[in-house]
């Protein structure tokens, strides 16, 4: 329910924006179903992926491959750098899921970095440091408001898959991974399978928020694989709270909002952005959505607590 | 006939020799106790058994089938389920779902994407009806976290039975008990086993709680099998007495 006024308020607010506010509140939700998509992996089944840029810039490429050199419309374009991706997951996953904790996470963030290597130094298909550039989508898909539209409706679609997800037997058997993995498989759950499929479902919303970031930038860059694209889904992640379903939507706006202003005044945006991880990690580690569902609870409570009082 | 059977079974760590040629039979219906010392090997033999640890040599057949090397999840798909010594099921969940995901798990169905699990009513009602059987059934939508150790161990056996297993292996389900809470679930394990028509395989400490529930008894010693017998014969053993008993008893 609460979900729902979410997306009528967000559905409502697209007309008042600005031309520049549209822009923003597209990359916003771009930022946040990348970040949900990898706190499915972090939330749910404790595996802290530090390579989710590679999947965000193989849809990217995948995208801006297909429509610069292939000559394909831009919509065309999107289940293709889902299939991608999931396919790219599919392969670094099954690597990389097998081994412990900290080294999965240095495995998937050495397998980013070597495609990032391989798009900076393949100049003949990846165009390297010059990127793929002049990627206006065509028709009504160039227009803000439709392509906030659009990109708001891919949003709601993962994100009520996500929220779906969470509440099936599979979300169960991950948690049931998580909380307890020796207990989880001497009931039968497969813990490889599962892992593998939720790594997969992840690195395909994050494949597809990448193109969609890429067309909304018009131009796709081998930064769009770098190692700091995948600290940008942890950050709007512990920004927003890890534990809140929608906390890293939340925190991958905050961080865009905070980014824009800060970045208007001073230069010093990675030394505030680092002063306020510390500060939220050290004193709010729930994040702004776990504080905001705190205030909710208590508000009314004290309301009734007043009403009967008296 | 032997549900399960483990033949000269043999797995080391780092030059240590946890299972020296162990072998084991246990009888369908049976009530069947593992007992020795720290270290004898019964946590290993019961981790090579469910699949978590290879064999270095040696085989495991259940139900006349070879299941040496299988997959945990696939062992406990076949009916052979375990409840931990240290019982902490599932703490985000409460004890209905973590029994219910447990229902699903050992049939296969935990790959179901969309649909939520409370529309999964015959797991529902199979988990209400294993917990039923612990005596938690109004316990049901209380979070995990908030039950107390003797709950938790229940809880667990709830989790084990939700598969409906042959064969249930319970690591020292009366460590950490006090002794009221012993008697309890000595009684409480005799009785359900009894009326399911589980067969036990079970390790304990507590001599006094092995020679009442077992009706039969493996005496491992450093990895070695130094008895087996009734209780009767186990405890006229003087093997065993030296080695195990203390003479008491």
């Amino acid at each position: 329910m609460r979900l729902l006024w979410f997306f009528i308020a967000l559905v409502v607010l697209g007309p008042w924006l600005s031309e520049y506010g549209l822009k923003l509140a597209s990359e916003a939700l771009i930022l946040g179903l990348y970040a949900m998509a990898f706190n499915l992996l972090f939330r749910q089944t404790g595996l802290l992926s530090f390579g989710q840029a590679a999947f965000f810039g193989l849809g990217a490429y995948t995208m801006a491959l297909l429509v610069a050199r292939g000559g394909w419309p831009f919509p065309a374009t999107l289940p293709l750098a889902f299939l991608v991706s999931a396919l790219g997951a599919l392969v670094i996953g099954f690597l990389s899921i097998r081994l412990s904790r900290i080294y999965f996470t240095m495995l998937t963030l050495a397998f980013a970095q070597l495609l990032y290597a391989v798009a900076h130094k393949w100049y003949a298909f990846t165009g390297g440091d010059n990127g793929i550039t002049d990627l206006r989508p065509p028709g009504i898909w160039g227009e803000s408001l439709f392509y906030y539209y659009a990109v708001l409706f891919l949003f709601a679609l993962g994100v009520f898959f996500l929220w779906a997800l969470e509440r099936s037997p599979f979300g169960y058997a991950l948690r049931a991974l998580r909380d307890n993995r020796a207990r989880a498989e001497a009931v039968g759950i497969n813990a490889f399978g599962h892992l593998l499929l939720a790594f997969v479902i992840s690195g395909a919303l994050s494949g597809l928020a990448g193109a969609l970031q890429g067309a909304l930038q018009r131009s796709v860059f081998p930064d769009y694989l770098f190692w700091t694209r995948s600290a940008e889904a942890i950050l709007a992640t512990i920004l927003g709270g890890s534990g809140v379903f929608l906390g890293p939507a939340i925190g991958a706006t905050v961080f865009l909002l905070l980014r824009v202003v800060v970045q208007a005044n001073t230069e010093y945006w990675p030394f505030f952005l680092g002063t306020l991880l510390l500060l939220m990690v050290l004193f709010f580690p729930k994040g702004l959505g776990g504080l905001a569902l705190e205030m909710a609870r208590k508000w009314p409570k004290g309301e009734r607590r007043g009403a009967s009082g008296s | 006939m032997a549900l399960l059977e483990a033949k000269d079974i043999y797995r080391s760590f780092q030059g240590f020799l946890a299972l020296a040629g162990v072998s084991l039979s246990v009888a369908e219906g049976s009530f069947h106790a593992l007992v020795g010392p720290n270290g004898a090997g019964k946590t290993t033999l019961f981790n090579v058994i469910t699949g978590r640890l290879r064999p270095d040599r040696g085989r495991i057949t259940y139900e006349g089938r070879e299941i040496t090397g299988w997959p945990t999840f696939r062992i406990a798909r076949m009916g052979l389920a375990i409840s931990f010594q240290r019982a902490q099921p599932f703490l985000s969940m409460t004890v209905l779902e973590a029994v219910a995901v447990a229902r699903l798990g050992y049939q296969g169905r935990t790959f179901t994407l969309l649909r939520p699990l409370r529309d999964f009513k015959e797991a529902l009602a199979q988990a209400e009806e294993a917990l039923q059987k612990v005596g938690l059934e109004k316990q049901t939508s209380k979070r995990v976290s908030e039950l107390p150790l003797g709950d938790l161990k229940r809880l667990d056996v709830a989790i084990a039975l939700a598969g409906r297993p042959k064969l249930l292996l319970l690591d020292e389900p009366l460590a950490g008990l006090s002794r009221a809470e012993r008697r309890e679930m000595v009684a409480f394990i005799r009785e359900l086993l009894r009326k399911e028509g589980v067969t036990l395989l079970f390790t304990e400490h507590d001599t006094e709680a092995v020679l009442h529930l077992a009706d039969r008894i493996t005496v491992l010693h450093q990895g070695r099998v130094l008895a087996e017998g009734s209780p009767e014969e186990i405890r006229q053993n003087a093997e065993v007495r030296a080695a195990f008993l203390g003479g008491g008893a």
